[in-house]
């Protein structure tokens, strides 16, 4: 890939991630309410308590100042401190590796069941092993994941007690069950959008050639086949670890997972701007230099890519 | 507490429900006391995440029941009766005026560090709090003491309270701006905790670490989102506390009560969601009882069309309490009072808030009819309280001919509409006591200068008999006063009374002595056994 | 079939790449393949079962069973002869609910479907064809809701103002969904302006939008039809995910989410609850993703490289 593609992609991420920010940070201002109010439930904070409150988080600001405030503590990477006083960075230390088991485990499901899915359902196309592999995937994507995380929390969690059902107490096993619930979905896809993929390359002209000349079949597959079917997949797995880094909110919540997408259920339902902004502020970080990686990655495996 | 109209019934916050605001150790050796030998072991039980761990700065449930354990107070309160006990107070005293009060403490007692307790402890953690610049959340707590005003302007010129004063150091005296009859059960709360020294020299330290003066200290720092642990404390002057350790894992949705099925957690609390299931599951250990929280419909009668009470009345009695209690918000009782049973002056008084269709008809006949449509608010995000105040909408309808529209908002908005008096309906809401008082039920809510007087009640009658009762020499004096207030709200139908939240809690056969700490809506954390497998 | 008439972004030659005869053996070639697939008419099946159900609920149940009848005793009972799917938690007959709940899914995957195509197809073509600052000012417009995920943001915004109906859902579920189409609608547009018909009628001295309508709409609806039938798809479990997280809908709608959301809370008492609207929100789904794995095999469209 050429220098002048990669700088120019890292230049764009400037102007993308300084949108982002101003988009969050001006959804959370215009929202209407007293978030100082909220501390106390239904209770009157003292008059004095209320003025602390809305100095030390700068409310009485107008937008432009409190924004500018929040771009200059962000450049040394201070996220701000929440309305009950701690440090979102604080937060975000403690609850990233959460996140980050959870994804690697959903994403490792994802990958090693997605490929051997789609490879096997390829390989033995229109027999009974394709045909039940199509309906069970089709299965596994339309059923909603709270569902699947719901039954296998009943089953393998409480009624066979195999696995922990909640936190993290356990270490790994704590992960298997969230992992496998958002993991399950999405090998389904992958196995079906690979299944056609490969199919695809399979009747290409090069791979009726590497047939013709009698090479075996193992090797046209696994040469071939997969690495021509791999650009519009690493795209997608790319996509979908961006996307599980930005915290499995509804799995983290069915299973008491301390990480970041319980975190921004619970600062969504307490009004805690400071940590609603300063988490979807990190997802978009994280989401915008996970597609530049995949992009770039992509670049490396087809070179036409970066012409555009 | 903290945003606990939100949580009320909420089936994914559950835990937050679990108390009102107070909480204490009765430490002090009220209540059942544990069978010999049945001390030592460890046990768990089902928290939430506290905002803070500083007492003087915490407002809400997950943390009061850590304070619980780790503090002993001033007054605990009797598990039967209710009534106030000094706890690690030796004598609370008032002057003949019922302006000072001497405040005696025991001596000897030391925090989990080795300070000892003493009156300064005391003084200095209530200045801290009271210290406007501090910008501590229970800061209103101090407003009766005198000097509070002074320390609360834009720029205070003293850090100390005029009110207190250190005697010696077992002696401190608090002098009131006003005599208030109940000024010792507000002791009973954690904006009067003690702090220790080593507080001042780092507060956020402390936070992460707390030291306390109670039967439990904290076993480690607290580990945000996962757990807190405690242990005994050896050197503790009160009668010590059973379990050996205890942990109190965070939970933050309906996790906890798949945890507890899976017998990972050894107690927990049922909210309505998985009620039934208890009852079929655990129906031995499920100890089903109403908490301190009193949910009431407000009514705007600040809007002409809801001036009348009969109109109010007719609304009352025109639902049925029981049959969406039993349907849908199977933890909740219904209410027959404007306070719960566990508050002294409770009497079950309330005469319209039975289903009673025909009188509600003739009430409201007798307010002149309703016209128009009635629109019914509730917050977004509870849906199944929505699908409650569904279930009140359809009898209004049924049994009143009125057309109900459910409106839902935010919560910001919602409260804000609420505290602004901008409502145009009936609203859900609820109120959680910070002092088990029947004082506590009544001035906030209905008091012409209430702290969230949301129906804008306006009686001058009313606010007198609060004077009263608060100038009533005795607590027990003081009661039937307050009770004469609630007899009016009852009348005048301000809000219409709807149930008390329930504490209930279940317990795996590992442990025994689960008690509700009386009035307040803790478990007492210090009476649990852990049964010993047998040898 | 290794050439493709689809947003290759080197615009690849391709035997149907004439200007009259293009569009014509197109359709006709997919129409033929659609016929023969299977999972073409399990959606359509499907689809129009619940668009049936949108439009005239009534026609799936008879008159004995009454949505406004509820009975609080009869609270959660479970499915018998009488309510086949047993009675919700108000004491209502379960399965009209279900069937109510069918119009608000369609509705939501009709206005997200339906706005974003349209936003899709003319940011993505301008940015495409024009290319320049204007391709410039619109990517990194793109790029930004493009980085905030959908969930997140939807949940973000719905929560700050309250949420509300239908109409609120779908339109933060366009707000922060409208980017990826655009991106798709893009670049298919970019692979189609350098093919040699549009060179050629770019030649003759037709006007950019002749040239846009006729010949690079055309051309890139292909990858937009089943980009579509996903997003619909995608709308739909979006709506039911939101609601189920308390930011989405909520009474009096009649939603599949709010349903799950409901018996989630008691899984293990009522699992039917739980059961029914999430079986119908799965074949609804399900009918979307059978709709577009079929149109794109038909059309023989790659979505990914370029997305």
């Amino acid at each position: 890939m050429s220098r002048r593609y990669l700088i120019r992609r890292l230049l764009l991420v400037v102007p993308v991630l300084l949108g982002t920010i101003l988009l969050v940070f001006g959804m959370v201002f215009l929202a209407p309410g007293d978030p100082i109010a909220r501390l106390a439930g239904n209770k009157p904070l003292s008059p004095s308590t209320i003025a602390v409150m809305t100095q030390r988080y700068h409310l009485d600001q107008p937008f432009v100042i409190q924004f500018w405030e929040y771009l200059k503590a962000l450049s040394h990477g201070d996220f701000g401190a929440t309305f009950t006083g701690r440090d979102v960075s604080e937060i975000i230390k403690e609850r990233f590796p959460v996140t980050l088991k959870l994804a690697i485990g959903a994403f490792g499901i994802e990958l090693v069941l997605g490929l051997a899915l789609s490879i096997v359902s390829a390989v033995k196309r229109r027999t009974w092993i394709d045909s039940s592999i199509l309906v069970g995937t089709l299965f596994m994507i339309t059923i909603p994941t709270l569902v699947v995380g719901f039954v296998l929390q009943y089953v393998f969690g409480i009624k066979l007690g195999w696995l922990p059902v909640a936190g993290v107490q356990a270490g790994w096993q704590s992960y298997v069950l969230p992992s496998l619930t958002i993991g399950l979905g999405l090998a389904a896809s992958i196995g079906r959008l690979g299944r056609s993929d490969i199919l695809d390359n399979m009747t290409g002209e090069h791979i009726r050639a590497a047939n013709a000349r009698g090479l075996p079949r193992r090797r046209v597959i696994g040469h071939h086949v997969l690495k021509n079917s791999l650009v519009p997949i690493v795209t997608i797995l790319g996509l979908d670890l961006a996307y599980l880094m930005g915290g499995a909110v509804i799995t983290e919540t069915i299973f008491n997972l301390p990480g970041l997408g319980q975190s921004l259920i619970v600062g969504v339902r307490t009004s805690n701007g400071p940590l609603v902004v300063g988490l979807v502020m990190l997802f978009a970080i994280i989401f915008v230099f996970t597609t530049l990686i995949v992009d770039l990655l992509c670049a490396r495996i087809d070179p036409r890519i970066s012409y555009e | 507490m903290k945003g606990f109209v939100k949580v009320v019934v909420a089936t994914v916050v559950l835990v937050m429900i679990a108390a009102a605001c107070s909480s204490n150790s009765s430490g002090g050796g009220t209540g059942t006391t544990a069978a010999p030998g049945a001390q030592g072991g460890t046990f768990s039980y089902v928290n939430c995440e506290p905002s803070s761990l500083i007492p003087h700065n915490n407002y809400e449930a997950c943390g009061g029941q850590v304070f619980e354990a780790i503090f002993t107070r001033l007054v605990t309160f009797d598990f039967t009766t209710g009534d106030p006990v000094p706890a690690q107070a030796e004598s609370i005293t008032p002057s003949e005026d019922g302006l000072t009060y001497t405040i005696v403490i025991k001596d000897g007692w030391t925090f989990h560090n080795g300070e000892p307790v003493t009156a300064t402890s005391y003084v200095d953690a209530w200045n801290y709090a009271a210290y406007g610049p501090n910008g501590y959340i229970l800061n209103f707590f101090f407003d009766r003491i005198e000097g509070y005003d002074a320390m609360n302007t834009d720029k205070p010129t003293t850090t100390e309270l005029s009110g207190l004063a250190v005697v010696n150091d077992t002696t401190f005296t608090v002098t009131l701006t006003a005599p208030f009859s109940q000024f010792e059960i507000t002791l009973g709360y954690d904006a009067f905790d003690p702090l220790p020294a080593a507080f001042y020299d780092d507060p956020d330290a402390y936070n992460e670490k707390p030291i306390g003066d109670g039967p439990y200290m904290m076993d480690g720092a607290w580990k945000h989102d996962e757990t807190i642990n405690l242990t005994r404390y050896p050197d503790y002057a009160g009668t010590p506390g059973n379990a050996d350790n205890i942990e109190l894992p965070i939970y933050t949705g309906d996790a906890a009560w798949a945890d507890f099925q899976a017998g990972n957690v050894d107690i927990t609390l049922v909210g309505s969601s998985h009620i039934e299931e208890a009852r079929t599951s655990y129906p031995d250990t499920l100890n089903a009882q109403a908490g301190s929280t009193y949910l009431y419909l407000g009514l705007p009668t600040y809007d002409p069309r809801f001036a009348s009470k009969e109109l109010r009345q007719a609304l009352s009695m025109a639902i049925d309490r029981q049959a969406v209690i039993s349907a849908i918000l199977v933890a909740e009782q219904p209410a027959n009072d404007v306070m719960p049973p566990s508050i002294a002056g409770y009497r079950g008084a309330c005469q319209y808030c039975t289903l009673d269709v025909a009188g509600a008809q003739q009430k409201l006949a007798d307010a002149g009819g309703w016209t128009g449509e009635l629109t019914l608010n509730i917050y977004a995000d509870d849906q199944i309280l929505e699908q409650a105040m569904e279930a009140v909408a359809n009898m209004w309808n049924e049994n009143l001919g009125i057309d109900v529209k459910l409106n839902a908002t935010s919560y910001n908005q919602y409260s804000a509409a609420i505290q602004g008096h901008k409502m145009t309906g009936p609203w859900w809401d609820g109120w959680g006591m910070d002092y088990p008082s029947p004082q506590d039920y009544l001035t906030p809510l209905y008091g012409s200068n209430g702290g969230y007087n949301v129906s804008g009640y306006d009686s001058p009658e009313f606010d007198a008999l609060m004077t009263q009762g608060d100038e009533a020499p005795t607590l027990d004096e003081s009661i039937p006063i307050y009770q004469q207030g609630a007899d009016m709200i009852l009348e005048d139908m301000p809000v219409i009374p709807w149930g008390y939240i329930g504490f209930n809690t279940v317990t795996q056969p590992t442990v025994t002595n689960v008690l509700k700490e009386g009035p307040l809506d803790n478990v007492a954390l210090e009476l649990v056994q852990v049964v010993q497998p047998a040898a | 079939m290794s050439n493709r008439p689809t947003s290759d972004t080197e615009g690849a030659a391709d035997p149907l790449d004439t200007v009259e005869g293009q569009t014509v053996t197109l359709w006709s070639d997919v129409r033929r393949k659609l016929k023969r697939d299977r999972r073409f008419w399990i959606a359509a099946v499907l689809i129009a079962i619940f668009v049936g159900m949108a439009i005239a609920p009534q026609l799936f149940f008879t008159d004995s069973l009454d949505p406004s009848q509820c009975e609080l005793s009869d609270s959660a009972k479970g499915p018998s002869h009488a309510h086949w799917f047993g009675t919700d938690i108000l004491g209502c007959d379960y399965y009209t609910r279900v069937v109510y709940g069918a119009r608000t899914s369609i509705e939501v995957g009709f206005v997200v479907g339906t706005l974003i195509v349209t936003i899709a197809l003319s940011l993505g073509s301008a940015s495409g064809y024009f290319g320049g600052k204007t391709d410039m000012i619109i990517s990194r417009f793109a790029d930004v809701w493009f980085s905030v995920p959908t969930t997140l943001g939807a949940i973000l915004l719905l929560s700050l103002f309250g949420g509300g109906g239908t109409l609120a859902v779908a339109l933060v579920l366009v707000f922060f969904g409208w980017p990826d189409m655009t991106r798709l609608v893009r670049s298919t547009v970019i692979g189609g302006k350098h093919r040699g018909y549009v060179r050629a009628a770019k030649t003759m001295g037709s006007p950019s939008r002749t040239i846009m309508r006729r010949h690079v709409l055309p051309n890139g609806i292909a990858p937009v039809l089943v980009f579509a039938a996903y997003t619909i798809g995608g709308a739909v479990g979006g709506e039911a995910g939101l609601t189920f997280l308390g930011v989405g809908l909520r009474l009096p709608s009649i939603s599949w989410g709010l349903q799950i959301s409901i018996a989630q809370t008691r899984f293990t008492s009522d699992p039917y609850l739980l059961f029914f609207p999430s079986l119908f929100l799965s074949f609804l789904i399900g009918g979307f993703v059978l709709l577009g794995e079929s149109l794109r095999d038909a059309l023989d469209v790659k979505l990914i490289e370029d997305a």
